[in-house]
């Protein structure tokens, strides 16, 4: 299963913010600017795209038991969002594509995780 | 002791999983102690007592001539002969194994051919690594350390404890953004820490936050109370205005009353009165304008002394 730490490999110029827990498995992603519609519909154990950078993020983000963000358009994150997503083990990732871009890389690389080889 | 590789139809999929993810260059040993072909068996003895080690190859510049044992030695000085070299008593014929083999294939060398050690060459047919079963055993044990404590972070919350209820309560303020998110915060720290499966969790951490950012984006302010026991959490919010005008039209996914800087920060999507339904297994709002709101959410669950749910697929909530 992807980690968070080898979706940012495997994706590839990401920045890096929070590092939070690299090892945490995702299972999911998540598209949404608008913090309810997370809350309703993003699965738990997600990578989260967004362009909301508010230090409000970390509770929805927390609440939902989203395990990381990837902020959009290379946005800035305020001081106060990464050190509330640190305080969290809240990873975020920083990466100058749209979330259009984004979304689709980030599925590829969540389905794209190759089986173990041959099985018996 | 067990013979490697254990029947395929007998050994767990994680450990077949193992077997086949890993590579052969993943496990081996490195760290090579070679002899060159005109070296003497007395040195290759020498060599193999100084590293505890049973097998020596038989290499020059990573060219792989050969392989001698410590069965060679014990020959060898049966017959006497420890001056003579290497290359006069080692076995020309190695069976060899390729670094990018399946970890799989290495371990059932061991059975088929009984060897102690496998030469392990590249793709150009360089000598680069040896395999021992020890180097198998050890790299096994480190794997499954691993896949354990992958599998044990993905077990199941044990079943709820029966703990004293408990009340938290806290005052929100109108548009303190800052501290926006902290009471559901708390809420949800305290059902981990009474041990609540992570989806039950979830709901009702949902549910506080939407209430929570009601009172800061659409209230003068207000309180957020949850009450916890054993089978039910229950949380609250009450303001004392400005009230709703049409309860029902709110609770229309889409509606908002919100402003655009709210809107901005992505809050006001008009989806919190239906999130907060959903996510609860009780749900209250009572309303009117100049009245302020009264808002009650309930999530429940099966007591303690009830048998255990069967355990939930969602799952991993790791350790904080």
């Amino acid at each position: 299963m992807r980690t968070v730490g080898s979706l940012w490999t495997a994706l590839g110029g990401v920045e890096v913010l929070v590092e939070g827990n690299p090892n945490t498995p995702l299972a999911a992603g998540y598209t949404s600017d608008l913090l309810s519609d997370v809350l309703g519909h993003a699965p738990p154990d997600s990578v989260w795209i967004t362009v909301q950078t508010h230090r409000a993020v970390v509770g929805v983000a927390v609440a939902v038991g989203i395990r990381a963000m990837l902020v959009a358009h290379g946005r800035e994150v305020p001081p106060e969002t990464l050190e509330a997503a640190r305080a969290e083990s809240l990873a975020i990732a920083r990466s100058p594509l749209n979330q259009f871009e984004l979304s689709w890389r980030v599925h590829g690389a969540l389905t794209d995780v190759a089986p173990p080889v041959g099985t018996t | 002791m067990a013979v490697l590789p254990l029947p395929a139809d007998q050994i767990p999929l994680v450990l077949q999983d193992l077997l086949f993810r890993l590579k052969v260059r993943d496990v081996m040993t490195r760290d090579l102690i070679t002899v060159r072909r005109t070296d003497t068996m007395r040195y290759a003895r020498a060599l193999m007592k100084t590293h505890g080690i049973t097998g020596l190859p038989v290499a020059e510049q990573d060219r792989l001539y050969g392989i001698v044992s410590m069965d060679d030695v014990i020959t060898v000085l049966e017959l006497q002969r420890l001056d003579d070299p290497v290359e006069a008593h080692m076995t020309e014929r190695v069976v060899v194994l390729e670094d990018d083999m399946p970890l799989a294939f290495g371990a059932s060398y061991f059975d088929k051919y009984r060897f102690g050690r496998f030469p392990v060459l590249d793709r150009n047919g360089r000598l680069c690594g040896i395999l021992t079963s020890r180097d198998i055993s050890a790299s096994l044990l480190i794997e499954l350390y691993k896949e354990y404590a992958r599998l044990e972070a993905r077990v199941p919350a044990p079943a709820p404890r029966r703990t004293p209820g408990e009340r938290l309560r806290f005052t929100v303020r109108r548009y303190d953004f800052e501290n926006a998110g902290r009471a559901a915060h708390e809420i949800k720290k305290a059902l981990t820490a009474r041990g609540l499966p992570p989806e039950l969790v979830r709901r009702v951490a949902i549910a506080a936050y939407e209430m929570e950012m009601n009172l800061v984006v659409h209230s003068v302010g207000g309180v957020l109370e949850a009450h916890i026991e054993d089978g039910l959490a229950e949380i609250t919010a009450t303001d004392e205005g400005p009230g709703i005008a049409d309860v029902e039209l709110a609770l229309q996914d889409g509606f908002s009353t919100a402003n655009d800087w709210v809107r901005s920060l992505g809050f006001g999507a008009g989806m919190g009165l239906g999130n907060i339904r959903r996510v609860a297994d009780d749900f209250s709002i009572r309303s009117a304008p100049g009245q302020g709101t009264h808002l009650r959410a309930a999530v429940r669950w099966p007591p303690a002394d009830t048998p255990p749910p069967a355990s939930t697929t969602t799952g991993a909530e790791p350790p904080r």
